[in-house]
């Protein structure tokens, strides 16, 4: 994934404008076309894109942004967090310990394989409606990818550089810091992309299920009561919401494993 | 030389280490010991489970205990409607499934070949795949109802980014010098394209599609959940409001074996197609 998007970065500095012009065309002229199009409409489920976008502002510039932005953002932020930490923590402990591993091993497949909405009922039950729940919900849905990947990403360390670690006398906490989790560095960030995805996924469930307030909620909501436009425009807003949330995530993997872009330019194995 | 050698070592292995995480199979490179710790946490947390929930150290009325579940879980499997609920969700799922991989093949190769058509798609492609795909729930609900139609449209536009993505990056993973010999002996279409770029292909397609796979069914799931299809997802909902405990433990249980049973077939798949791949001949040797 980030091979091609180096590339394609270096390719745009030569370029310019073309392919500026080349990638713009046509989002820009489906937005036309969508526009044109829907102008006239009074079709009760096409509403004009005229409609949708000045709901839109109205709803979501207006007091919708505290009402429902700023807590959906808060409560995925809280569950995305607490799930990262936690399966990047409890990763490393069952990674460095083979019977740990083995023991964890089918209760971690069975939960991970379990498609996350399921665990709403139960959510519901233990936590009733509100922001605890909707966190909880995304800590235990999300945290498998991150999970796995940092078990894999710490079990795949080279024996040469464990056997480095003990002639140097790296302290425990030295060889997690400086070996382990550089290691591991790129695993564990594709398996925080994938939980990043899965809690905007879980944020937007939980709170059709169970919130009274949040963007989730919102759009169910108007969905529900036939409000086709403020639907639309939601459901825009979500998209928008999930289309910024992996940019800025893909922005902080770059930084932090900044380094390894380089590594693999000098060691050559990046073909 | 054995500096080197340590350089060059780790070099095949390291640069995968990302794509292998989604192929994950060596997880359990299953001795008999590994299985019995595994069994015996298992049945470690069961038997936990069962103690607890008797013990009442859950919230009332949340969590029964696991015999109970279990029971009804044997139960359910005798009882035709069950069976109808998995195969709505499944069947919905698969035909998903497979339209994705008819509409994902041509584009693949389109925008992994042709240039123009690469920048021009990029930005809409960077747009849509982060969108999540719940979010289209309402609105699909809105111009379809709850019908099959709308699961299979939802399932098609939220995973079809995983097999899509995964096949452009394996178009263009294709080995240049093996190209270039294709071309210096010319072999035809038909013989480039089955000894070079399927087999290249071939193992970006199955990583992708498996994810897809899961995909599909959360997608599925969670539309019958929400938007009232039928389903094991409603199965569970309806459980649940009717106050049917054991029942809806039960069915959350099912989708879990679900996904792990699509996990299991797509391992089975893989070490036969991909047995000269090196992800599965060094788990052969390990």
């Amino acid at each position: 994934m980030s091979t091609p998007g180096t590339t394609r970065r270096s390719t745009e500095r030569g370029a310019g404008t073309r392919l500026f012009l080349l990638r713009a065309w046509l989002p820009a002229g489906l937005l036309a076309a969508w526009w044109l199009a829907s102008a006239a409409s009074t079709s009760l489920y096409f509403p004009p894109l005229q409609t949708i976008l000045e709901t839109l502002r109205q709803d979501w510039l207006g007091p919708g942004f505290a009402e429902h932005l700023l807590p959906s953002i808060g409560k995925f932020l809280a569950g995305f967090l607490i799930a990262s930490l936690a399966g990047i923590g409890l990763g490393l402990i069952i990674g460095m310990y083979p019977a740990l591993r083995a023991a964890a091993e089918p209760i971690i497949q069975f939960l991970r394989s379990l498609p996350p909405p399921v665990l709403l009922p139960l959510g519901l039950l233990l936590f009733g409606i509100g922001p605890s729940m909707n966190i909880a919900i995304i800590v235990f849905g999300a945290v498998w990818p991150t999970l796995l990947n940092t078990i894999d990403g710490v079990r795949s360390l080279d024996p040469q550089l464990t056997e480095m670690t003990r002639s140097y006398r790296l302290t425990r906490a030295q060889k997690i810091r400086y070996v382990i989790l550089p290691n591991a560095g790129p695993q564990i960030f594709a398996g925080l992309r994938t939980t990043l995805q899965m809690s905007i996924i879980l944020i937007v469930v939980s709170e059709m299920v169970a919130s009274t307030n949040g963007i989730g909620y919102y759009v169910l909501n108007s969905q529900q009561t036939f409000a086709v436009p403020q639907t639309w425009a939601g459901t825009l807003v979500l998209g928008l919401l999930g289309y910024l949330a992996n940019l800025i995530f893909i922005r902080l993997e770059r930084y932090v494993l900044r380094w390894q872009a380089g590594l693999l330019a000098t060691t050559g194995s990046g073909a | 030389m054995t500096t080197t050698q340590f350089r060059e070592l780790p070099a095949p292995t390291r640069p995968r280490a990302p794509r292998r995480s989604a192929g994950r199979t060596s997880f359990a490179a299953g001795s008999l010991g590994k299985g019995v710790l595994g069994a015996g946490t298992v049945l470690a947390v069961l038997a936990a489970w069962e103690v607890l929930a008797r013990a009442g150290a859950f919230p009332p009325g949340s969590i029964p205990p696991a015999s109970a579940v279990l029971a009804e879980f044997v139960r359910q499997l005798g009882v035709p409607l069950f069976w109808a609920a998995v195969w709505n969700t499944v069947s919905v799922a698969l035909l998903g499934l497979l339209l994705i991989a008819v509409i994902a093949a041509p584009l693949a190769l389109l925008i992994g070949l042709v240039r123009p058509v690469q920048e021009s798609t990029w930005f809409l492609m960077e747009f849509l795949k982060p969108i999540p795909p719940v979010a289209l729930i309402p609105l699909g609900l809105l111009l379809w109802g709850p019908s099959p139609g709308m699961k299979l449209f939802l399932i098609v536009m939220g995973a079809i980014w995983p097999l899509l993505t995964q096949l452009i990056y394996g178009i263009k993973e294709i080995n240049g010098v093996g190209a270039d010999m294709a071309r210096s002996y010319r072999l035809g279409w038909w013989l480039t394209t089955s000894r070079l770029v399927f087999p290249s292909v071939l193992p970006f397609a199955l990583t992708g599609l498996r994810i897809s796979a899961s995909i599909a069914i959360v997608i599925a799931v969670v539309t019958e959940m929400i938007g009232g299809a039928a389903g094991l997802g409603q199965n569970i909902v309806v459980a649940q409001s009717a106050g049917a405990l054991a029942e809806m433990y039960a069915l959350v249980i099912a989708a879990g074996l679900l996904g792990l049973l699509i996990n299991a077939a797509f391992r089975a798949v893989q070490k036969p197609l991909l047995f000269w791949h090196p992800s599965v001949r060094q788990e052969g040797n390990l």
